[in-house]
């Protein structure tokens, strides 16, 4: 048979859903919008055809193009933009690339070929990355519109994926991200599907090849043989490819061979089998370095004269087995790659591997890019059997990952360095500084256990006579046990290594132990201690040249430890004077972000929401700006949500908590995010909802230690099931929480939920009064009482409370009193005013519900209709289903109207009813700002009203308005109808 | 010479382009068995083919076929061409 003119069909075949899919993207995309997609498919079922039938057609657009790629079992860090970056640098020049990158355009030359000129890494070198390249792709969309294709996900490391999420988060206008990705590629982690995943439900358009039906395939086959096949042909073709049209392509390059393969593998053998064996050998060396190689670098790795070469390479190219693109040869398809690679024999594997380990080490200027060179040098030692050179290899092929920021690769050939027997007189660190190194890159790559393991060796094999060193290894130690949740020992190796740090001269090293020691204190709600040692920090830091970012650090520690301590004022002080010293220029974003949500929750836990709030949104901008919004732009939105909720401003919320959710929290901030998804919901009585999202936030939070993150869930919760009549559950959660030690640092947090459970005790007792079970009432009274004092127990210092605590501890002692039966109008009102000087609408609104049930127990209805209003009024406010049914239903029973109008004709002396409410409340002596306080209005709109209700009463004095209402009866209770009961069930639905 | 109109019910994977290098093979078969297939018409949507051939006999006309590209009519009628 003669061979093929071509091996793919010239049209593109049953893609036509998809292709007007991607087309509709791409058309959004040209008209100024942004977009994502991904091609997904099994192997060979024609992604990368796909995509070109989409390029085609796409205009006038900039195509910037990038591949994943695998390097043996390893991938090649960041490849797709090394490729995007070197073709641009090609093109515009080098200089041009790092002008378009922006401020921090200097970090692309990690990606691009002069990546010696690149910057130090430090902790904020991947954001600065990030902003370089959303910056240069800003720049580039600006020019014309943006087509980045990244192809072969399946093979992408972390750091590229990383990279992708972030840029997909925020793609620039006139922006598509086009991405292809094999479903049938089996990693052990599903990092890939599950990133995709990811991507998908942020918006990103995806598109599954199906295999093709067996009239695709006969469509197929006419295209590219050029007559229609015959039924038995297509038969034949189509119960081998089972319409996987790479297969097919191959079935028929393979001609009509009597044989036919049974497998895939079988097949793709069969294919290179028929080539002349003097090609058979060249493919087989060309497999070995990989999909791609050079020629250059495969003409030294095959025993070959130049015409021989180009006559072998001739037929591969005849049999469509391999491709080139003017610069190296490319297998036609990554199967093809695969199945010659593993047809290598051992003795060839490790001759071949040699050659090219040898050939590139001498020569670097054989790759194509120095980029991954060191790993690919790495991997043929290795692949050759060579361990020693392997070795070396894998350590400058460490060190150069962390270089561009692939730590998880990085990390990859440090343990390999580590596991592989050798002299460590090869290196050229000692061991110890080899394991701290590698314990460093674990840590950056966020595998904090396995980072305290290494530097935990790294100390067992230094020197104790290098005294800094030794004692920093265990700051490191500490540090990383810390975000390992390994709180106590965390604390331990700190206090050694601040014994072990010698103190004169004072050092960097120093002040930075003792800062971070301060931090970890901090962290662990030991206060005093911490800021002891915080301002010990600061004072070190000062003496020494270097140690402003550790000042910076120290300040921030110090801010949180004394707002806790009472001094909210100074405390925010120090963590503004924090966030300023970060921004400074100090490199360390993380230090940035870090001011930012202790001064947001500092400023929230002080109950200055609105000025939490103002921090928190600055925060979100921020932290997008530095690249660390995966780190930490869920905790920044949840920041703002806590606020927004309690300033009533629950549509806001709701909107930023879809974007939380959108960045796919997982660890502490899914605690977060379904813990305010819950507080939404129940301050908009959904309270099924509100519920199930709770149990998913202490579900997933039930190894969390940290007060501030699981005590305001369990709070959320108690509320929720007390609103569902669930009171009973609430004790148990209550008692359950108990169980545990809290610091006296958990203060703020732990007195809002004993707070709750005192009133889940209140329901009890009021539901046995009810019943007339007077042991069951004297029970939970008792219970009550006993919350309310572990409450007013929670600090030895009641007086450093700060002040939505205290509003709650005023919650709990009415609650007492409404167990007890008391008279609680008075403490109701004053928790009432408490929340609502704090801006908590919702919960001021609950507390005067309470009020007006202890008001209509008394029979003092114009004061309770007034509570009633305001409660009404804040429910609605706050968009509180539940609250407002809860306080219709009080006033349907009480026969009072909550209408802000005259009800019973003409009103005396012509007063309006909210000039009632107000002449009612100066009736019982309370202030113009205490009425403003209790009707949610201002004190001004108060005064107005007094001075209307003077002039239409015709008096002149507070006084006198009070007789002339008192002579009217216009505040005395109407008795006109007796009030059932006076309360509402323990159950409010 | 007889005039044959064959039917193709239905040639899977049928196109334009398809079924004219078809036709371009019985064109380059045809002559030597001295079988001249005149015209064709088809429809894509149904796959349906008709072929008018000249040919010495029915038997000759589905050999071309046969080598040209296997593709065998379902059907094979003398016709007569009416003016």
């Amino acid at each position: 048979m003669a061979v093929l003119t071509r091996v793919s069909s010239p049209a593109l075949i049953g893609r036509g859903e998809e292709l007007t899919e991607l087309r509709r993207v791409l058309g959004e995309v040209l008209a100024g919008g942004s977009a994502c997609a991904v091609v997904a498919g099994e192997a060979g079922l024609g992604k990368t055809r796909l995509v070109r039938e989409l390029l085609g057609g796409a205009g006038d657009v900039e195509l910037l193009t990038g591949g994943c790629v695998e390097v043996g079992s390893d991938v090649l860090p960041y490849a797709p933009f090394v490729d995007v970056l070197s073709d641009l640098a090609a093109r515009e020049g080098a200089a041009a690339v790092r002008a378009l990158g922006g401020a921090t355009g200097n970090e692309l030359a990690r990606l691009l070929p002069d990546v010696d000129d690149a910057p130090d890494v430090t902790a904020a070198s991947t954001s600065r990355l990030y902003s370089a390249l959303r910056s240069l792709l800003s720049g580039l969309a600006a020019r014309r519109p943006l087509l980045l294709l990244v192809e072969d996900l399946h093979w992408s490391d972390r750091a590229t994926r990383d990279l992708l999420a972030l840029l997909a988060h925020r793609l620039p206008p006139r922006t598509l991200l086009l991405l292809t990705a094999r479903t049938d590629e089996a990693d052990e982690e599903h990092a890939v599907p599950r990133f995709l995943a990811q991507l998908a439900a942020a918006g990103a358009h995806r598109v599954e090849l199906r295999p093709f039906t067996r009239a695709e395939q006969a469509l197929q086959l006419s295209g590219i043989v050029g007559v229609p096949p015959t039924p038995a042909r297509l038969d034949q073709v189509y119960a081998r490819a089972e319409g996987n049209p790479f297969f097919a392509e191959e079935l028929i390059a393979l001609g009509a061979a009597d044989v036919v393969p049974v497998t895939v593998r079988d097949l793709l053998e069969a294919r290179v089998h028929a080539l002349p064996p003097g090609t058979r050998r060249v493919v087989r060396a060309a497999a070995a370095a990989g999909r791609r190689v050079e020629h250059a670098l495969l003409a030294r790795a095959v025993d070959l004269d130049d015409a021989a070469l180009d006559d072998a390479l001739r037929h591969a190219l005849d049999r469509h087995v391999l491709v080139t693109d003017g610069r190296a040869y490319v297998f036609r398809h990554a199967l093809l790659h695969e199945t010659v690679a593993a047809s290598l024999l051992p003795g060839e594997r490790a001759r071949v591997h040699r050659r090219l380990a040898e050939a590139l080490a001498a020569t670097p200027s054989l790759a194509e890019s120095r980029h991954g060179l060191a790993g690919r040098i790495a991997h043929h030692w290795l692949a050759a059997g060579d361990e020693a050179r392997g070795r070396r290899a894998s350590f400058a092929a460490a060190r150069e990952a962390a270089r561009t920021l692939a730590f998880a690769e990085a990390l990859t050939h440090y343990e390999r360095v580590i596991a592989l027997p050798g002299d460590d007189e090869d290196l050229p660190v000692p061991r110890y500084r080899l394991l701290w190194d590698a314990a460093e890159v674990a840590h950056l790559f966020g595998a904090a256990r396995r980072a305290a393991d290494l530097v935990q060796q790294a100390i067992g094999c230094v020197d104790p006579a290098e005294r800094h060193h030794h004692a920093y290894l265990h700051e490191r130690l500490g540090r990383y046990l810390w975000m390992a949740a390994e709180g106590e020992h965390a604390l331990t190796a700190y206090r050694r290594a601040v014994d072990l740090v010698p103190e004169d001269p004072v050092t960097h090293w120093q002040a930075a132990i003792i800062s971070g020691y301060s931090q970890v204190l901090m962290l662990s709600g030991r206060f005093d201690e911490a800021r002891a040692q915080a301002e010990l920090a600061i004072d070190l830091a000062r003496q020494v040249p270097d140690g402003r970012a550790t000042e910076g650090h120290a300040r921030n520690n110090l801010g949180v430890a004394l707002a806790h301590l009472g001094e909210v004022d100074r405390g925010i002080e120090e963590l503004r004077a924090a966030a300023r010293i970060a921004r400074e220029g100090s490199d360390d974003v993380d230090d940035v972000a870090r001011a930012v949500v202790n001064l947001a929750a500092v400023l929230f836990d002080a109950g200055r929401f609105p000025e939490s709030l103002a921090v928190a949104l600055g925060g979100i901008a921020t932290v997008e700006q530095l690249g660390l919004q995966r780190r930490k732009g869920i905790w920044c939105r949840c920041d703002a949500v806590d606020s927004l909720l309690v300033l009533g401003r629950s549509d806001e919320a709701e909107y930023l908590l879809r974007e939380a959710f959108a960045l796919h929290p997982e660890g502490i901030d899914a605690v977060r995010a379904h813990g305010m998804r819950g507080a939404l919901a129940l301050r908009r009585g959904r309270l099924d909802e509100a519920r199930s999202e709770l149990l998913s936030a202490r579900r997933l939070g039930r190894h969390v230690v940290d007060g501030h993150l699981v005590l305001p869930v369990v709070r959320a919760l108690l509320e929720t099931l007390r609103w569902r009549g669930e009171w009973p559950a609430a004790l148990d959660l209550a008692a359950e929480v108990r169980r545990r030690t809290w610091s006296d640092g958990d203060a703020a947090y732990l007195v809002p939920v004993l707070a709750a459970a005192a009133g889940a005790a209140a329901d009890g007792a009021v539901a046995g009064q009810r019943a007339h079970r007077a042991a069951e009432e004297r029970r939970w009274c008792a219970v009550a009482g006993e919350l309310v004092a572990a409450a007013e127990g929670a600090t030895q210092r009641p007086e450093f409370l700060l002040a939505p605590a205290t509003a709650a501890l005023a919650v709990a002692r009415a609650e007492l009193s409404r167990a007890t039966g008391q008279d609680g109008a008075r403490a109701w009102s004053d928790a009432a005013g408490a929340w609502q000087d704090l801006g908590d609408v919702y919960q001021a609104g609950c507390a005067r519900l309470r009020e007006a049930e202890c008001l209509l127990a008394d029979r003092r209805r114009a004061a309770a209709a007034v509570a009633l209003r305001a409660a009404h009024g804040a429910a609605i406010a706050a968009r509180a289903r539940h609250l407002l049914r809860a306080v219709e239903a009080t006033a349907a029973r009480a026969r009072l109207p909550l209408e802000d109008r005259p009800t019973d004709g003409v009103a005396p002396f012509g007063l309006s009813a909210r000039e009632s409410d107000v002449l009612c409340l100066v009736a019982r002596g309370r202030t113009d700002r205490q009425i403003g306080a209790e009707l949610f209005i201002s004190h001004r709109t108060v005064e107005r009203h007094v001075s209307n209700i003077l002039a239409k009463l015709d008096a002149h004095t507070r006084a006198e308005i009070v007789a002339i209402a008192h002579r009217h009866g216009l505040v005395a209770p109407e008795p006109r109808r007796p009030v059932r009961g006076g309360q509402t069930p323990a159950t409010m639905r | 010479m007889p005039l044959f109109m064959d039917v193709h019910h239905k040639v899977d994977g049928l196109t334009a382009e398809a079924v004219a290098g078809a036709h371009k093979r019985d064109l380059e078969v045809g002559p030597q068995y001295g079988v001249d297939y005149r015209r064709y018409w088809f429809d894509e949507g149904s796959g349906k083919v008709f072929c008018l051939v000249d040919a010495p006999d029915a038997e000759t006309a589905v050999r071309v076929h046969q080598e040209a590209h296997g593709l065998l009519a379902d059907e094979l009628t003398p016709v007569q061409e009416g003016t």
